[in-house]
């Protein structure tokens, strides 16, 4: 049974992780450049973790017990950003100075320039090593740091990241959590098309990970499973999130050019409209 | 006595290691011949060799960086930065971690295992990262002195290190200092730079033409960035003439460093002696010999320069 309250909570929080969507939306248009489909397929997932389940504030952001993120499909700077400034790390205003020069908030992010950051990406298929590395040191430390890392599917055709993988269940990294965003599409068209990753669970099960699977858009099932990984103390856990490309605006769901493709000014109104639906 | 420069790298890293828990090593199962295995038997713990992953390994030691690890990563030059270019740039050099790659087996010196394993490319690809400190020590104590310093540099470092062995060119009395270039040998006819293995050559070239007559000025590069740009210009302003000697590449290598400065603060005739082509297979002197990079080549062009 869930108390009033803590129905009252999730509702809250499902209203956030659409926040996020919706500002993802109008920061791209407002740059007029960007990955708002990336974005709005991953927008739970990074809701949940930064807002919800990770230990982590700007008071924090020293602390060396703070849980630790990094975001391995930099892409999806935006939605990154817009969590990071809902949890305080920096004012609003910065949100809609994206991508300008001069401006704290680069095309993908870097730890240098945005507080909250925790590691720049950008490149591709990096981001499960750098988690591994994070998760290492804190083990030599003994702090009490979870490491989660969200990865696109496309980007698991690198084959850095099964070097990683490799790495992950090596070490036995029980206190990182691989989430891999499974919208199936990638910049030239559907992952299964351009180089198949499927079976995917199969994959990673057979690098010694242990596999969970979520709709990566039902906001109380994430912060289930990501809490349930998190406890798991044996092996690394990967969640594989199933997830829409271009989540909620009907026009750019699951249609692969909308990539690199931010709306026009002049398709917002409406596409925010429906987000909000 | 011939010396192995790697030995002296594994031990400055085992000392670093007792001196400071946050020094971690990586491998990438070469260790036994780079020399991290000697950190490795001491504090296993803290050693993490990672497999044929050289990519892997770069992006998970920055991922260390990032908390406060200082990681020494070490491998063949011809790996790091060869295999894994893109993964210095974004996890390290971009960033500004604190990771100090030493890589070794760089150059043609490498010998027999053939143009597959001779790096000559590395430190035109490190030279291209801003504010990557780049090093190239030409003996045992330039190397341990090398590695004990950039662990008191806070940010990216490259060393470059060779296997074969070599005679010791400092001993603890020549103030040997790992942030500047060292004049080896006083001349003003002209100025011979050499850095890595290839200083050896360019001193024993010095020494012949100093028996023939010649007065020649040798100088030890040890460090490619910051550079030295006193000691070079100063050498281009009194000798007018100026040789590079190098176990790498002519292209955007040491020699070409020297032509940046040179032709920007004050123009003098450089000519670079290197590699500009896959060499092949053979013992280290006859590819030195072969290649123009022996003594006796650095005499003939040193000649050539100064008539």
């Amino acid at each position: 049974m869930i108390s009033v309250i803590e129905m009252f909570e999730t509702a809250k929080l499902i209203e956030e992780c659409n926040a996020i969507r919706i500002d993802s939306i109008r920061m791209t248009t407002g740059a007029k450049s960007g990955h708002p489909s990336s974005c709005m397929s991953c927008a739970e997932i990074l809701g949940v973790l930064l807002l919800d389940v990770m230990n982590l504030s700007p008071e924090m952001a020293k602390d060396p017990n703070r849980d630790r993120f990094v975001l391995s499909k930099g892409h999806a700077a935006p939605a990154y950003y817009s969590a990071l400034s809902r949890k305080g790390f920096f004012p609003r205003d910065e949100l809609f100075r994206l991508r300008d020069v001069g401006a704290m908030l680069q095309g993908h992010p870097d730890m240098k320039k945005t507080p909250g950051v925790e590691f720049s990406t950008g490149s591709l298929g990096m981001g499960l090593s750098v988690a591994n590395g994070i998760a290492m040191a804190c083990r030599l430390d003994n702090t009490s740091s979870n490491v989660y890392v969200l990865m696109g599917d496309g980007e698991l055709q690198e084959g850095q990241v099964w070097e990683a993988a490799m790495t992950s269940s090596h070490y036995k990294l029980s206190n990182l959590v691989a989430i891999v965003d499974r919208n199936m599409l990638q910049c030239d068209g559907a992952t299964e098309d351009i180089k198949m990753l499927e079976p995917l669970r199969d994959k990673f099960a057979s690098f010694g990970w242990r596999v969970f699977e979520v709709d990566g858009h039902n906001v109380s099932e994430l912060q289930n499973i990501i809490r349930a990984a998190r406890d798991v103390k044996d092996a690394p856990c990967v969640i594989i999130a199933r997830t829409v490309k271009g989540k909620g605006v009907s026009s750019m769901e699951g249609v692969c050019s909308w990539h690199g493709k931010p709306l026009k000014d002049t398709e917002i109104k409406e596409a925010i409209r429906e987000c909000n639906r | 006595m011939k010396l192995n420069v790697r030995n002296y790298y594994g031990n400055a890293l085992v000392e670093l290691g007792r001196e400071d828990p946050d020094v971690v090593a990586f491998d990438a199962d070469l260790s036994n011949s780079t020399k991290t295995a000697m950190f490795g038997n001491e504090f296993p713990e803290r050693f993490f060799n990672m497999g044929i992953c050289e990519q892997d390994m770069v992006s998970t030691a920055a991922g260390m960086a990032a908390c406060g690890k200082i990681p020494f990563v070490s491998t063949f030059s011809v790996f790091v930065p060869g295999r894994c270019f893109d993964q210095i740039r974004m996890c390290i050099a971009y960033p500004e971690m604190n990771v100090k790659l030493v890589s070794t087996h760089g150059g043609i010196s490498v010998g027999k295992d053939g143009p597959s394993h001779h790096a000559v490319e590395d430190l035109s690809l490190m030279k291209v990262l801003p504010d990557f400190n780049i090093f190239v020590p030409c003996d045992p104590l330039s190397a341990y002195s090398t590695i004990k310093t950039i662990h008191d540099i806070k940010g990216p470092c490259y060393v470059r290190l060779f296997r074969d062995s070599v005679e010791s060119i400092y001993d603890e009395d020549s103030g040997f200092d790992p942030l500047h270039s060292h004049v080896l040998q006083d001349g003003d006819d002209l100025a011979i730079i050499g850095h890595g293995f290839a200083t050896h050559n360019a001193l024993a070239a010095g020494k012949m033409l100093e028996a023939e007559g010649y007065s020649a000025r040798i100088i030890d590069l040890q460090v490619l960035r910051p550079l030295d740009e006193k000691t070079i210009l100063r050498a281009a302003k009194d000798c007018g003439n100026v040789l590079t000697v190098e176990d790498h590449s002519i292209f955007g290598g040491m020699g070409s460093t020297i032509t940046d400065l040179l032709s920007q603060r004050l123009p003098t005739k450089v000519s670079m002696l290197g590699v500009d082509r896959f060499t092949e297979s053979g013992r280290p002197d006859d590819l030195y010999d072969k290649y123009g990079l022996s003594a006796r080549s650095i005499v003939e062009k040193s000649k050539e320069l100064i008539r």
